[in-house]
């Protein structure tokens, strides 16, 4: 061979003498490692897993402790802020209590052209406690009517429904109030002047003419003297105006006012309870289930299975909504419970087929025989062997049991079946939230969002720990 | 085959009597009579009502008018809707739900086959990562807030276009459906997507899949050909769950779309605690899903031939 | 049969040669380097066996030859595959061997026969289905040809049983499917996997003995992969010994049995102690080398009784021993001992 004839001239005849052990031992040694380490090694390279791992711990972490650090009452209503879009803390004006409001006298009025077009003023800044206007009367002309409107009018056909009609009885003061349900927002005011119809001849033809004129009002946030003092807000002195801090709302509030950063905290609870508390009683009653059924075998396990397979075929949601009705929980009350029942009622079976497969597979293996020979009892059968064997299914299929609960609470809280006011749940605050959807979609956005990413992140690990435990599915 | 059959109906007729008594159990452990409600129940309901269900005779007695009532398939009067029978609620409103949701499990079952697919051509690729990501976003997004978000979207949508594109409510036209057919479809999609591309990858670990790549054939038809109907056979076993999925999950669209279903009537009257139309509904709706599990299961028992042939 | 006398020189030479070929697969924690160098020669209308232990890369070898390794998730990373004038070289793609090799002139059959067919289809469009894609036959013709085909593999009732799906046969009767499908579109090669690993003692004989009776008639070469000796002494023309991802010894394969040149197949020899009867190989002493390093050593050293300072430092080379016959052992090398010093085995 050609090859063998280039190499020889190479080769040393020491090469040829006999090798020493030490060269012969494979210099690797692998360490020997757990399954349990081996799969928590696989998990950590999976970077999804393991932002996923840390997120969940963050909001477990979250849940259990944020309320203490966070206090705010998730119930409160905050009046002053309602529907505010996240912020880091806000302040107003603070303004005049409660009174009547009588306009500004006409003759304390500016002189203006008889016939001018109508001159709009804000009296004092528009806040969201009151808006005051005032205007100098055409004249001949005592019925004017206020428009309210939150984008710029074209004409005067756009203007809408009036807030107000006004008529002026002589030597009186001119003026309008507004305190219908203002926020924070630019508003359009409307000022149309009604000439009446019947002090003109060719009434047929000509429409009346009416006058109006549109003013842009910024209206900021007001708070009254009363309520700051009765709110013990800290007052402040910014150019000249009185203001105050109102209370902190990171992300907001919701249509009632309501903190949710506390509501979605608290909310937490409800939903990771529910979502953690009811799979980990059914896996352990589908454990049990299963190693007895897998176990005893034979007849038994035939009618434990057939059962199984039989609830297993139930509707769940429909079970849901019976056993919310039976409990004779009406609309407006809790149905944590009820839910938590159903959930386990119909959550085991699958779990318990699980097991029960493991536990015939295992049943029949040598050292159990021997073990059982020996007079082991069944249930230190099962706890000792079968369950290290079926361990990492069930790891799994936990993983994935809790954001199908988590879902479940968040759909029943939605449609009104679950857990209702004031009691938050992500769920419900969804469903509070979809009402404002399109004026302030922060309501909906939070707690949807954070459903979505627990979600998320327990499918997320659940994958993963799947390929590291190497566990079909 | 038909022993088979068989054994699947007697499973599914047992599982709708358990249904129907728990249904009845439920309604009667209600603490306190429910016809004597704070709500002033009208007369002629009431007269109806103690006709129909015989309530002035002992609980076993009432329980058998009911299983009789409910097997010539008469599930009574409503109880807050006067003179309304149950049976015309369910004639009025089923045919829309059942619309939508074949609408939805049609978009759901092809897209789930059709993307998943597409995973497991492309395992590892971009489009596989591409669908992935969406899938596992989608199925971590609940129903409910689809269904806004697609509004708004639509919403949005119809006003940069300054005509109505898609109706975001209501129900008559074709375009009513679009949009809650697919909200309603998608979570189902997502997840038969993950089904099909796992069932697939399976397959390509088979030894029919090398057998049939040695034998030199396309890619395309070793897909269609071998590997497809093997892999839709578990997609098959959960259609029944899913049938059950889209059902529910009608309920939450039903309502957010202001669709005249059954779902939405069924949602309503227990929060209303119409008693009647609950058992009715709750009946209806078991019976329904029963049904379509062991329709799926004699349609599984077609496909596969282990079954059809009789092993 | 215009192409056997064109073809007629080629009898004579390799039809089939692969060099120097390595093959990779990335798992989960690293390469798997499952050829580390494979270079082998099928002749026409000759049985080449395929010898080695468990997991040495017998069925990755042929998998390379049929453009299988993308498919099983490898990667070929170095050598090439010739095949009828064409060739493919590594990280090329495998279009080439999918288009004009796989299905059409060589064709393979795999160690288990229950799950090598497709449970949802019928034996006959199985069968006739390389016919109807490559040939363009009708499904009729097709299903007559399939009858053919089964009649030959000798399954009583062809007519009958084209239409029955996997499941209802028999081992060893699946194994006679996978031939008749293997057979379909005439190949001027055939690989058999270890055909009949999965099948008991009588059965087996009768799979052996119908592939060696197809293999005359249709004088198309035979490429056998077994795990048992007397298969090799029973079929095969030449035989190529595989060890941790290499051929380590080639040639015909009665002077192979007769006289082994590797110490590994010595090992083998002298573990099986009735040739004619057939057995299946038993274990050498020591472990089988770890694949997911990349040998520069010989990969047996650490097992053999004859290990020398060279071994763990150089890759032998296949050295001639005599004619047609040609082992990688250091033995053979010129300085080499006559009469090497025994060692205790394994060392470990
Ligand atoms: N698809 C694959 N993925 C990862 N590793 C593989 C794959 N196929 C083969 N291997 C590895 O390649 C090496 C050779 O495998 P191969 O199947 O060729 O062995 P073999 O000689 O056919 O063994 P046997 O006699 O058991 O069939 C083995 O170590 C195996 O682990
Ligand atoms: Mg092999």
């Amino acid at each position: 061979m050609t090859e063998s004839l280039s190499v020889s001239e190479t080769l040393s005849p020491e090469l040829f003498e006999p090798m020493t052990i030490e060269m012969s031992v494979d210099k690797f040694e692998q360490p020997s490692i757990t399954y349990w380490q081996a799969t928590w090694q696989k998990l950590l390279r999976n970077p999804k897993a393991v932002s996923s791992l840390c997120i969940i711990t963050c909001l477990v972490f979250i849940t259990l402790v944020g309320p203490f650090i966070w206090t705010v009452d998730p119930a409160i209503q905050d009046l002053e802020q309602i529907s505010q879009p996240p912020s880091w803390g806000r302040s107003a004006l603070v303004v005049d209590d409660f009174g009547i409001w009588q306009g500004v006298p006409i003759t304390e009025m500016e002189q203006g052209e008889e016939d001018g077009p109508l001159v709009l003023k804000v009296i004092g800044k528009g806040n969201t406690e009151y808006v005051r206007l005032t205007w100098r009367p055409i004249k001949g002309i005592s019925e004017y009517h206020i428009y309210r409107n939150e984008f710029v009018p074209l004409d005067i056909a756009t203007l809408g429904i009036p807030l107000a009609e006004i008529i002026l009885i002589d030597g009186e003061a001119v003026g309008y109030e507004d305190r219908l349900k203002l926020s924070e927002r630019d508003y359009y005011y409307s000022v149309v002047a009604i000439e009446q119809v019947m002090n003109r001849e060719d009434s047929d033809t000509d429409m009346p003419i009416a006058v109006y004129s549109t003013i842009r009002v910024s209206v900021i946030q007001g708070v009254t003297k009363a309520d700051a003092l009765f709110l013990n807000l800290e007052s402040e002195e910014v150019n000249g105006a009185q203001t105050v801090k109102l209370p902190l709302h990171p992300f907001g509030t919701d249509g009632l006012g309501r903190d949710i950063l506390s509501r979605l905290m608290h909310g937490a609870r409800t939903s990771l309870l529910i979502g953690i508390l009811a799979p980990l009683i059914y896996i352990a009653m589908g454990v049990v289930y299963g190693g007895v059924s897998g176990y005893r075998g034979g007849r038994t396990d035939e009618v434990m299975m057939r059962f199984a397979d039989f609830v297993i075929a139930l509707p769940f949601l429909l079970f849901m909504i019976l056993l919310k009705v039976a409990f004779g929980i009406g609309p407006g009350e809790s149905g944590i419970l009820p839910m938590i029942i159903a959930l386990i009622m119909l959550g085991w079976p699958s779990v318990a087929r699980i097991v029960r497969g493991q536990t015939f597979v295992i049943k029949e293996e040598a050292y159990i025989q021997a073990a059982r020979l020996m007079g082991a009892k069944p249930f230190y059968l099962v706890y000792r062997h079968v369950l290290p064997n079926v361990l990492p299914l069930i790891i799994v299929s936990l993983t994935f049991a809790i954001p199908a609960t988590i879902f479940t609470e968040a759909f029943l809280s939605f449609i009104g079946f679950g857990v209702v006011p004031p009691n938050p749940s992500w769920g419900s605050m969804c469903n509070d939230g979809l009402q404002h959807m399109l004026s302030t979609p922060h309501e909906l956005i939070f707690p949807a969002s954070v459903i979505c990413i627990a979600v998320l992140c327990f499918n997320l690990l659940g994958d993963g720990l799947r390929e590291a435990m190497d566990v079909k599915s | 085959m038909f022993k088979y059959l068989l054994k699947r109906l007697a499973s599914g007729a047992i599982t709708v009597w358990f249904i129907a008594t728990a249904t009845f159990w439920a309604m009667h452990s209600v603490p306190g009579d429910p016809l004597l409600n704070d709500k002033a129940v009208d007369p002629e309901i009431r007269k109806n009502l103690e006709e129909s269900y015989g309530l002035d005779k002992p609980l076993w007695h009432q329980y058998g008018l009911f299983l009789g009532n409910m097997l010539q398939g008469d599930f009574g009067y409503s109880y807050t809707q006067r003179n309304r029978k149950v049976n015309d609620i369910i004639r009025d409103h089923f045919p829309v739900s059942a619309l939508l949701g074949v609408i939805a499990l049609l978009i759901a079952v092809s897209g789930g086959v059709v993307f998943g697919a597409i995973t497991a051509v492309y395992k590892d690729r971009m489009p596989d990562h591409i669908i992935m990501v969406i899938v596992i976003l989608t199925v971590s997004i609940p129903n409910f807030v689809f269904a806004a978000l697609s509004q708004l979207g639509v919403l949005n949508l119809n006003e940069w276009l300054g005509n109505t594109f898609l109706p975001v409510a209501g129900w008559g036209s074709w375009q009513h459906i679009v949009l809650p057919a697919w909200v309603l479809g998608l979570g189902t999609l997502a997840y038969l997507t993950r089904l099909m591309r796992s069932s697939l990858l399976e397959e390509e670990g088979r030894g029919y899949t090398l057998t049939a790549h040695a034998k030199g054939l396309s890619r395309f038809r070793i897909l269609y050909k071998h590997q497809l109907k093997n892999a839709i056979l578990p997609v098959i076993t959960v259609i029944g769950p899913t049938i059950a999925a889209i059902t529910t999950g009608g309920f939450v669209v039903e309502l957010v779309f202001s669709i005249p279903g059954l779902g939405r009537y069924y949602v309503q009257a227990v929060q209303q605690l119409d008693y009647t139309v609950i058992m009715g509904t709750t009946v209806f709706y078991g019976a329904f899903l029963v049904i379509m599990v062991v329709l799926v299961d004699i349609v599984y028992g077609f496909i596969d031939p282990r079954i059809r042939v009789g092993q | 049969m215009k192409n056997e006398i064109q073809d007629r020189p080629l009898l004579y030479q390799s039809m089939l040669e692969i060099s120097d070929l390595y093959v990779d697969f990335s798992v989960l924690n690293g390469t798997i380097h499952a050829l580390q160098g494979v270079s082998l020669t099928v002749e026409a209308g000759k049985t080449l066996a395929i010898v080695g232990e468990s997991g040495c890369g017998k069925s990755v070898t042929a998998q390379a030859i049929m453009g299988l390794i993308p498919v099983v998730g490898g990667r070929i990373t170095k050598g090439s595959i010739r095949f009828g004038g064409q060739t493919v070289y590594a990280n090329d793609d495998t279009k080439l061997q999918k288009k004009e090799w796989a299905g059409k002139q060589i064709a393979m059959i795999f160690q288990d026969p229950m799950n090598g067919l497709n449970p949802t289809l019928t034996i006959g469009e199985q069968i006739a289905e390389p016919l109807v894609v490559h040939k363009g036959l009708s499904k009729s013709e097709g299903q007559k040809i399939a009858i053919e085909l089964l009649d030959k593999v000798r399954i009583a009732d062809a007519k009958l049983r084209i239409k029955q799906y996997p499941f209802e046969f028999s081992g060893g009767m699946l194994q006679r499917v996978m031939i008749a499908m293997s057979l379909a579109s005439e190949p001027k090669l055939l690989i058999a996997d270890e055909p009949t690993t999965a099948l008991d003692t009588t059965v087996q004989n009768q799979i052996l003995s119908l592939l060696a009776e197809i293999q005359r008639e249709q004088s198309m070469a035979l490429m056998i992969i077994t795990h048992d000796l007397g298969v090799v002494a029973k079929m095969a023309d030449q035989v190529a010994v595989m060890y941790g991802g290499r051929v380590v010894e080639r040639g015909l394969s009665d002077r192979i049995l007769a006289s082994p040149g590797h110490p590994y197949m010595q090992g083998l020899k002298e573990a099986m102690p009735n040739l004619k009867k057939a057995e299946p190989l038993t274990a050498i002493a020591g472990t089988p080398p770890d694949l997911s390093k990349l040998y520069s050593s010989c990969s047996f050293a650490p097992r053999c009784r004859y290990g020398m300072k060279v071994c763990v430092e150089r890759i032998p080379p296949l050295f001639s021993v005599r004619d047609q016959h040609t082992s990688a052992c250091w033995l053979h090398h010129d300085a080499a001992p006559a009469n090497p010093l025994v060692l205790d085995v394994p060392h470990d």
